[in-house]
């Protein structure tokens, strides 16, 4: 019976998006012969690779770009040619802002550093409805979206009520793994902390040809990891120990954003809610947590945190710090236990001590730990829940609109080249580069990029296949020549690492595990953004600017105690500072968006 | 402009001359003020027909032609937020501060140097004092921030005279982030501020100095009697311009010195508008409207201050 239930919806479903697409106009790709198939694009920044001037010389877009496209299959093939333009680095979001205002943009934008969104720009005659184009030369980006239905219908924007596509976006088949998040100190651990069961000492030492660590650590909980609210703080006393035994005074155990936030309001969701926006996992509705309960239990850990003196006693004043480089200078100088780190720390990759034994750098050892399951703080509904907000990059990515300066050009040549890069085979060369065979026909087809690919070390490939899986060549990961040449990082793309071989030491693979061990789908991200009509817009814009200076301010006066998280009278009065801020409003947008 | 000048030039002694018999006989003098003419057209009158954007939801793709008109939402939402009014108050109090410490002190360095005899000394510290204006905002911001840091020099000169030690920009007592904007501005400008006045000081009657010194009167007697009397419209006229522009309370350096905690005491006017205008979403209409409202007030300000100042003073500049 279910299963004739669920048959039937899905039926439903299908008749539904057909008829909505139904309206889609075939399209005489012909008609378009002899139009330009020269296009422009605006990407959000430049190459870093002082290899090439211009993203287009790089060489799997000059491969692809010397492909001949054929959109209705009567062989009446075309090339298309992209001219990218690159913003000036450090000012690309005024750059965009000011081609957009001044009307000189180009036929592709991309949208990720400019402060408008797509529905508006094709309100405002900007953008293109794009939804035909995509219908009938686009079925590899379409299958993207049949292949993960959590993501069904975020591809399209609402108009007039009908789902229709301005815009196109990056995907990605498989969620990359996390490069940052939670990190400590394990050396410290190893070399302060007792066993909490025995009370005996820990044990722990690099292995013999130096790639891997290993020790005897067990938390509190009885895990090796530090899982829980109080596997965190049994970590930050011995923190403290060691801070007190290395005479460090002006150290501390945590370091945490001026905002009084951990990561990106990561860890906040331990606790069962998450002081923003997000997508309630259990319902799917975009939900705002700031003046929940949840929250508040959230703020009373780290008031208590602060009182102990775990937490960095002057987090507030590191306000222009980045949230994953906050006060780096101590971070760097060993004398923080725990903070927002990056992967490239972990490990002894932080040992700059030369041997030095007075160094608080020498024997560094930098592990990851996962968001922890609060079993301390708030009633029990607060307790035990499995965390659901992690920042981290998401299956959409990048966003491109297609403007009015290419509605005279070759559309149907355009679109089926987009479609290309999520084809199989496009989504392999945008992934991972050129082979070895693909590069040696470069050296006939375009000789200049041939010559980058050796320049760049990748004469031979960017990648091999051993054993059914794509081995990236090591200097794509050691040089940014390398990197910044193999792959059209900037591109709408399909990035697919589905069969990527990772080859990462034990202790670094274990760190990007802990990282990705609970879902992260909460964030909301740049396709629901970007279907916000200008007045919704206008309405986040107001939040983003009032509500987050006062959230900056308020926050982190419950931590330090100007404001008394544990009085009922400070939190009614925050709650209700922050409900004058319509935060509903946005909710709704959001649900709208979502469709509930 | 050019009509200021004609007035200008009648008062100067051209008295009846018509614009073109005018024109014709200071013609380089005008082609001179062209390039500035230009200048001031291209950059300061022409950019005012975006005042428009205050009334309205400006979108890009409309232009100012095409978006919504929307009269007075975007002031509405501007004194109806709660940060706008603190960025006010805020302001006002720095402007009003910077102009009662920060008139004298040039004028004090001008007088004190008029009345230097070594030379050598004196342009070590001319040049000591023209320094800190010609060092970039960060840079001097940095230095302040390093000098009020928890370990900074003033913070350990001010833990010596009794008071705790702290970073003292972090304080968010009144008004504490105030004093120090007012003193920072006091060390950048002072040095600059005061060759103005020590080239006026210079043009001084010398004679008028030698006769009062024969009639008995001392150092101080000629600077209160000859000099200062003789630099008055000088100083009048410094008044009035910065009492016009004491509103444009120094974006980059708030910028640079205030934090989150301390918003609420050190948010100003152009912070305010940086801040609600450059979020995620570029918002013009509130950006224009609250670069408007700065510039009401500081036009106004200038009409005061030049009535009082023809009126006190006998001088105005307009």
């Amino acid at each position: 019976m279910m299963k004739r239930i669920t048959s039937l919806v899905l039926s439903l479903a299908v008749l539904l998006a057909c008829a909505v697409f139904a309206q889609a106009e075939s399209i005489d790709s012909d008609s378009y012969l002899g139009k330009s198939t020269v296009f422009t694009f605006t990407a959000d920044t430049g190459v870093n690779s002082p290899l090439v001037t211009d993203y287009a010389q790089i060489p799997p877009l000059q491969y692809i770009m010397n492909k001949e496209w054929d959109p209705a299959g009567n062989g009446n093939t075309r090339k298309v040619e992209m001219k990218v333009i690159t913003p000036p680095s450090g000012n690309e979001r005024d750059y965009l802002t000011n081609i957009l205002s001044t009307g000189d943009y180009t036929d592709l934008m991309s949208l990720q550093q400019v402060g408008t969104t797509a529905l508006e720009m094709y309100e405002n005659g900007q953008a293109l409805d794009i939804t035909d184009y995509v219908m009938q030369y686009m079925p590899n980006y379409r299958a993207y979206f049949d292949r993960h239905p959590t993501l069904k219908g975020r591809e399209t924007c609402l108009v007039n009520g009908e789902p229709r596509y301005l815009c196109l976006y990056g995907l990605t088949e498989k969620r990359i793994p996390a490069w940052g998040g939670m990190v400590y100190r394990r050396d410290w651990i190893v070399k302060y902390g007792k066993n909490p069961v025995t009370g005996e000492g820990f044990t722990g030492s690099w292995s013999e040809d130096g790639t891997n660590w290993t020790d005897d650590v067990v938390f509190p909980s009885g895990n090796p990891d530090p899982m829980t609210i109080s596997d965190w703080e049994w970590m930050m006393d011995i923190f403290q120990t060691a801070l007190n035994e290395l005479g460090i005074d002006d150290g501390y155990a945590l370091s945490i954003s001026a905002n009084g936030m951990i990561g990106v309001n990561d860890f906040e969701s331990t606790f069962g809610d998450v002081g923003t926006w997000y997508i309630n996992p259990q319902n799917g509705e975009a939900s705002f947590g700031t003046t929940s309960d949840n929250y508040r239990a959230y703020l009373d850990c780290l008031r208590t945190w602060y009182e102990k003196g775990w937490i960095n006693p002057y987090f507030y004043e590191f306000s222009n710090d980045m949230f994953f480089m906050v006060d780096a200078g101590s971070v760097y100088s060993g004398k923080v236990g725990a903070w927002y780190g990056m992967d490239n720390q972990l490990g002894n990759a932080m040992d700059f001590s030369g041997g030095d034994e007075s160094n608080p750098l020498n024997g560094i050892v930098v592990f990851g730990a996962p968001n922890p399951i609060n079993d301390m703080y708030g009633d029990e509904s607060m307790q035990g829940n499995t965390p659901f907000f992690f920042y981290a990059s998401g299956l959409i990515g990048g966003q491109v609109v297609v403007t009015d300066k290419a509605k005279d050009k070759d559309l149907p040549a355009l679109f089926t080249f987009l479609d290309y890069f999520f084809s199989p085979e496009g989504s392999i060369i945008a992934t991972y580069g050129l082979d070895a065979e693909q590069t040696k026909e470069l050296e006939a087809i375009n000789p200049d990029s041939y010559r980058i690919c050796q320049e760049s070390g990748l004469g031979n490939g960017a990648y091999t296949i051993v054993d059914g899986k794509y081995r990236r060549d090591d200097l794509y990961f050691t040089s940014e020549d390398a990197s910044g040449t193999a792959v059209p990082l900037r591109f709408i793309r399909l990035e697919d690492t589905s069969n990527m071989l990772y080859e990462y030491p034990e202790f670094y693979q274990h760190t990007l595990d802990l990282w990705g061990m609970y879902p992260v789908d909460a964030l909301i991200g740049n396709e629901i953004l970007a279907q916000l009509t200008p007045e919704e817009s206008s309405i986040k814009a107001g939040l983003d600017a009032e509500y987050s200076t006062y959230m900056a301010q308020a926050i982190p006066e419950f931590i330090t105690g100007e404001r008394d998280i544990r009085s009922d009278a400070d939190w009614e009065a925050f709650c209700n500072a922050v409900n004058a801020f319509k935060p509903e409003e946005y909710t709704n947008a959001l649900n709208r968006i979502l469709g509930k | 402009m050019s009509g200021y000048i004609a007035k200008t030039a009648n008062r100067t002694g051209t008295g009846g001359d018509t614009w073109k018999k005018d024109f014709r006989k200071n013609g380089i003098l005008y082609l001179l003020f062209l390039p500035l003419a230009v200048y001031f057209i291209i950059f300061n009158y022409i950019p005012m027909a975006g005042i428009v954007m205050a009334f309205e939801n400006f979108k890009i793709g409309k232009g100012i032609f095409g978006s919504e008109w929307v009269g007075l939402a975007n002031f509405q939402r501007m004194f109806s937020g709660t940060a706008f009014l603190p960025a006010l108050r805020n302001t006002v109090c720095m402007a009003v501060m910077s102009l009662l410490l920060g008139f004298l002190p040039p004028i004090i360095l001008a007088l004190l140097f008029s009345e230097c005899r070594l030379k050598k000394f004196k342009r070590v510290t001319q040049l000591m004092t023209y320094m800190p204006y010609f060092v970039s905002s960060v840079v001097v911001c940095a230095l302040v921030t390093e000098f009020f840091n928890r370990d900074g020099a003033i913070t350990a000169l001010l833990s010596g005279l009794g008071l705790p030690q702290q970073n003292w920009l972090a304080n968010t007592d009144i008004p504490v982030f105030w004093l120090i904007y007012v003193f920072m501005g006091i060390w950048i400008n002072f040095g600059y501020g005061s060759i103005i006045y020590t080239t006026a000081i210079s043009k001084v009657n010398g004679e008028m100095k030698e006769a009062a010194a024969l009639d008995g009167a001392n150092r101080f007697k000629t600077i209160w009697y000859i000099t200062l009397p003789s630099i008055k419209p000088l100083c009048i006229m410094q008044l009035t311009m910065a009492i016009g522009t004491m509103f444009m309370v120094g974006f980059d350096r708030v910028l640079l010195l205030y934090m989150p905690k301390t918003y609420a005491v050190s948010d100003v006017l152009y912070t305010y508008t940086y801040r609600m205008a450059f979020g995620s979403k570029i918002d013009y209409g509130l950006s224009t409207a609250s670069g408007l409202f700065q510039s009401v007030i500081g036009m106004l300000l200038l009409v005061v201050s030049n009535k009082l100042s023809r009126k006190l003073a006998n001088y105005s500049l307009f």
